[in-house]
Order: structure tokens, then sequence, then C-alpha cells
């Protein structure tokens, strides 16, 4: 879907992105970095908005120096900023993009009512923006983004600004539009937990460089499930004792954290509780996710910097 | 007994799109038209009507006033025929500063508010290059304002060509006039839509934009007229209306305000007159400058 090779974007002082070669697949992938890490910049110049300072880059197999009209006829854009006219209706508005897309003006009409009223905007469709909740702008950001039938779509945070339902509702309907129409997704954001939600793959990037990729699978695999425990009673012979079987334990007080490493461990924790006289009042397993893979990423990071 | 009527589906919902996709130029069109009919206060507010719609008057209505005056004329034979470009002259004359104030009006509108709610990367991120959206703005401030400048001249022509004995014989004779009346209504709306532009570049507030375009040219009248008192014609040109008077008459051939003769041969002018090439070079240098700031800016923003 996107293949970079050693893509980079340097500004006066600042090296925005820096020798970036990646290959996306298909299908609904996650940009995640922190702000300012060069995610923005890296869509601008995937969608040929910007011309790299050294470097290639094909997105649909298309490259983004010499086919870029092509490129925008088929790629769709949402992005993060407040960004429509305040005195248009959005009927207006979603079926002007849809011509400046090149649609005719008939089918840029039925198309715009029929992704407004996909992204959930009914009669309101026939107000000003100006009018419209944070969530309703960012539906009708969507919405423009679609109404060319685009092959991919570029989200550059799609649930910002948004309140917990709103996000609950935009994740949900950025999933339906993933399966229903078949699209695939380039979606940047800084929320891991939106990431996990409707992304398959991860690209990584932190200060303009590229420090992972992957499947969620292949990523968040290699950090360890772990088992949360509340106990009561004498916590400091309960822990020796689980570190004496070998056990890493890290605990707070009362809280204690085990590495989960297979079955065998339930056998284990229950016999020592039983001899220490430690009551176990709650024991949760807890899958691995992407932060415990941020988390990770993190320390060798700092590792290696300490180290240098 | 017939069956009942089977079920007909009038919306299917979302489908995939499998039909042509218009080119650059259909999208540019879309841009040009959009803008020329917000322009024109389609969809705007009752103020933004009123406004253009009093502008617009104030335009027709010296055409009509010199119209008239040109048919009294005719019948006043004593006064003899006077020529058909003293009346064109006039009227751009006369409206310089409602053409000043409608450029400023609906370039502000038409720039300011997508700046100001930083529309411009859903453009950009349209099948089109990134200075057709420049292309679509100006092509649709200075198409509307050739028009609004040219129908009433041309009304004014045509009032002439009415009262004249033969209608072809009086075109050809005044073969020239009707060129220079073409670019008139081209040079005005060139230099007061590219200064309105250059200056709603600066600034996102529609306000700021129209005052400042606005008050550029009163206060550069205000310092070249202090500064008359020198005696340096070339002085002169620090009045931008100036600029592109001069240059209007240097098309029709006339003298500065040399229009007043249609009501008094006695009148003297002594405003100042230079030599067309250099009324041509100022031209082309101010619409060189407003470009480029237009440019300048629009390139931080991502064009």
């Amino acid at each position: 879907m996107i293949e970079t090779q050693g893509l980079t974007k340097r500004y006066d002082a600042a090296t925005a992105l820096d020798s970036v070669t990646m290959k996306v697949p298909e299908g609904s992938i996650g940009l995640l970095g922190e702000n300012g890490a060069g995610k923005t910049t890296l869509i601008k110049l995937l969608l040929g908005l910007l011309k790299p300072t050294q470097g290639s880059a094909r997105v649909l197999g298309m490259d983004i120096t010499r086919q870029s009209l092509e490129l925008r006829r088929r790629v769709g854009y949402m992005p993060e900023d407040d960004c429509l006219p305040l005195d248009v209706t959005g009927m207006d508005f979603v079926s002007r993009m849809g011509m400046i897309s090149g649609l005719p003006k008939t089918a840029a009409v039925q198309r715009t009512h029929d992704v407004l009223y996909l992204v959930g905007i009914g009669e309101e469709r026939f107000r000003p923006l100006g009018t419209y909740s944070t969530g309703m702008k960012q539906k009708v950001k969507l919405a423009q983004a679609l109404v060319h039938d685009p092959k991919l779509v570029l989200l550059d945070e799609p649930t910002v600004g948004m309140d917990p339902k709103g996000r609950d509702e935009m994740l949900q309907l950025i999933q339906d539009i993933r399966k229903k129409m078949g699209l695939q997704l380039l979606v940047s954001t800084h929320l891991l937990g939106d990431v996990e939600r409707i992304c398959e793959a991860v690209v990584i990037i932190r200060s303009g460089q590229l420090v992972a990729q992957g499947s969620l699978k292949e990523l968040v695999g290699d950090a360890a499930e772990s088992l949360h425990l509340r106990v009561a009673g004498p916590v400091e012979k309960f822990v020796d004792s689980l570190r004496t079987d070998g056990l890493k334990i890290e605990s707070v007080g009362n809280l204690l954290t085990i590495r989960y490493e297979n079955d065998s461990i339930y056998e284990t924790i229950m016999k020592r509780a039983a001899e220490s006289g430690v009551q176990i009042r709650r024991m949760e397993r807890e899958a691995p996710s992407l932060e415990d893979f941020f988390i990770k990423l993190h320390t060798e990071e700092d590792k290696n910097v300490i180290a240098s | 007994m017939s069956s009942p009527p089977k079920g007909v589906i009038y919306d299917q919902g979302y489908r995939p799109y499998e039909g042509r996709f218009g080119g650059r130029r259909a999208a540019l069109w879309t841009m040009i038209w959009a803008d020329f009919q917000r322009a024109l206060g389609i969809k705007k507010s009752g103020w933004y009507k009123f406004g253009l719609a009093f502008l617009l008057a104030l335009i027709v209505i010296p055409a009509i006033f010199l119209a008239f005056t040109a048919y009294l004329l005719n019948n006043l034979q004593q006064v003899g025929q006077l020529e058909l470009r003293l009346f064109l002259s006039a009227y751009y004359d006369w409206t310089n500063t409602w053409l000043l104030l409608l450029s400023a009006m609906i370039a502000s509108d038409l720039l300011c508010n997508d700046r100001r709610y930083r529309v411009l990367p859903l453009y950009l991120a349209r099948p089109i290059e990134s200075y057709d959206y420049l292309l679509a703005k100006s092509a649709a401030i200075f198409g509307f304002l050739f028009v609004v400048s040219l129908v009433p001249a041309l009304g004014i022509l045509a009032t002439k060509v009415f009262l004249s004995e033969n209608a072809i014989q009086f075109l050809g004779t005044h073969g020239r006039d009707v060129g220079a009346t073409l670019l008139s209504s081209l040079i005005y709306p060139v230099f007061y839509g590219s200064f309105a532009m250059a200056a709603s570049s600066l600034t996102v507030s529609r306000n700021y934009a129209f005052w400042g375009a606005v008050g550029s040219v009163i206060l550069s009248g205000l310092i070249a007229a202090s500064l008359l008192a020198t005696h340096n014609d070339y002085l002169s040109l620090i009045n931008f209306s100036q600029i592109v008077a001069g240059a209007k008459n240097a098309l029709y051939g006339v003298s500065a305000n040399e229009w007043v003769r249609i009501f008094s041969a006695r009148i003297e002018t002594t405003l100042p007159s230079l030599d067309p090439w250099v009324y041509a070079g100022a031209y082309i240098a101010f619409v060189t400058a407003c470009a480029s700031v237009i440019y300048s800016v629009y390139r931080r923003e991502g064009l």
C-alpha cells in the first residue's frame, strides 16, 4: 500500500523526517508517535503536498512526486485541525469538495447525501458548519475525505477534541468504513487505545525516525502477560517465597504484579499463599498491550542512551 | 388475483463510484464558479448583499448619467459632438473609487475566510496543482470585476452607437475607443483586484483586509496631494489610483480629467500627465509587487 525509501524532509534548521524506509501492507495501519514526531509531515509527503528533501515513496503504486495529481484522486485526507468554513452548509461544502475531486455535479450531490448519511449527519447537513458540534465537524471532515470514493484514507488524529462517547462513535464508524467499504486506512494518532481498537498493524515514529513497524500481534507478542494480585496478610513472606520459586514479582504495598509464564503459576501462587497465610483478595490476568510495547521500547532506548 | 407490486429501492445507500472523473480543468472551473457565486452574494448574509447592491448601483448610475448626457448633448447642435472617449474615460474616473471598494469587499471575503478557518489543506489534498487555488480565486475576482466594469461602459458605447447616423461607420471610426474600453475594463480589475488580494493575504480578518486596502489607497492619495506643491509629476505616482488612471488615459489618448469638457470647454485642468510608458511601467511594477506579496504569503501556507 505504502512504500518509502530513505524518505527525508528537512526544513531550514530542523529535520522533520529522517531517512524513513518502510513497507506498509494493505489494511488498517496505525501511524503512532508523540506530538512533533513527524506523523503529519509524513502524511503530507505521502499526499504529495510536500516535496521530499531526499528519498522516494510510492502510495497505491504511484510515485508521490511524479503522480501526485492522480494519487490525490484516489486518496482521501482528514486533517487534524479545525478546517471547515463556518459559513457554508455541510451539504454545500462536501459536494464542492467532491466536484473539485473530479465528480460530476449530479454524482457529487448524490454521493454527498450518501456519505453524510453514512457518517450520521442527518438534516443538519443543510445548516452552516459553524452551528455544528465538535463531533459533527469531525464527521463532516471524514465525509469530505470519503465523498470521491478513495481507495486509501489518511486520518490525522480522527478523535481529537471529542468526548468519550464521541470518540467511541468515531472509532466505530472508522471500523465500519473499513469493513463495509473495504477502504485502506492510515490512522495517525498518539492514542494507543485508538490504534489497538481499529488497526491491524502499526508504524511507530519518533523524532522523525522509524523505530518500529509490524502487525500488532508481532509487536505486542514480545511483551509478557502479567498477573495482578491484591493480597492481605504477611505480604513480604509471601513475596519472598514466590521469588525463591523463580517468579518475577513487583510489589507495591499489598498489590503484586507477577510476570505470567504458564498456567502452572496458579498452582505455585495458591500453594505459597496457603503456606504464608496470605489471603488473595483479587487476581487478574492482563494481556500484553501496545502500551507495554511502548514502555519496553522507551526502556530499551533509555538504556541505549545511558550506555552511549 | 395479481401479485402485489414488488418493492422498489430508491436509496441504495453508499455505493462505490463507477463513473467518470473530470480532470484538473473541471476542478478549476468548479472552484472559479463557486467563488464567482460567492462574489455575487449567493448564500451570503443580507449585509453583504446590501453592500454589493449599493456598490453596483454606484457603478451603474454614472454610466446611466453619462449615457443620458450623451443623448442630451447629441440634441444640442451648438455644443457639437463630443468624443466617445471622453464619456468612457469619465465613466472610469467616476467609478474608480467604487471599483476599489468592491475589490476590497470581494477579495477579503474570498481569501480571508479560507485562511482564517484553515481550509487550505482540504483544497490542496484534492487533485489540483498547488497554484490552482490562487488561480481560481484570481479568475473569480478579476472576472467578476471585469463584468461589473465592462457592462456599464458598453451601455455608454451602445448609446453613442444608437445616436450615430451609421452604426457600423461609427464603430469603425471608434475602434480604438472600443479596444480601450475592453482593456480598461481589464486593467482596473487587475489593478484593484491584485491590490485587494495582497491586502487580504496579509490578514485573516476581513475587516482589516478591507479597510487596509481602502485606507492604503486613500493615504497614498493624501500623501501625493500634499506633494503637489513640489510640481514633480512623478510624485503623483505615489497616489495608487493615479497609476491605473494614467494607464487608462493613455489607452484613450486623453489627458487627466479631460472629460470635464463634457460640461464646459472653458474649465482648465492642471493635473499631472506623464508619458504613457511611465504609467505602463508603474502599473506593471505595482501589480507584480502585489503578486509577489500574495505568492510569498501563500507559499508559507503550503502552496
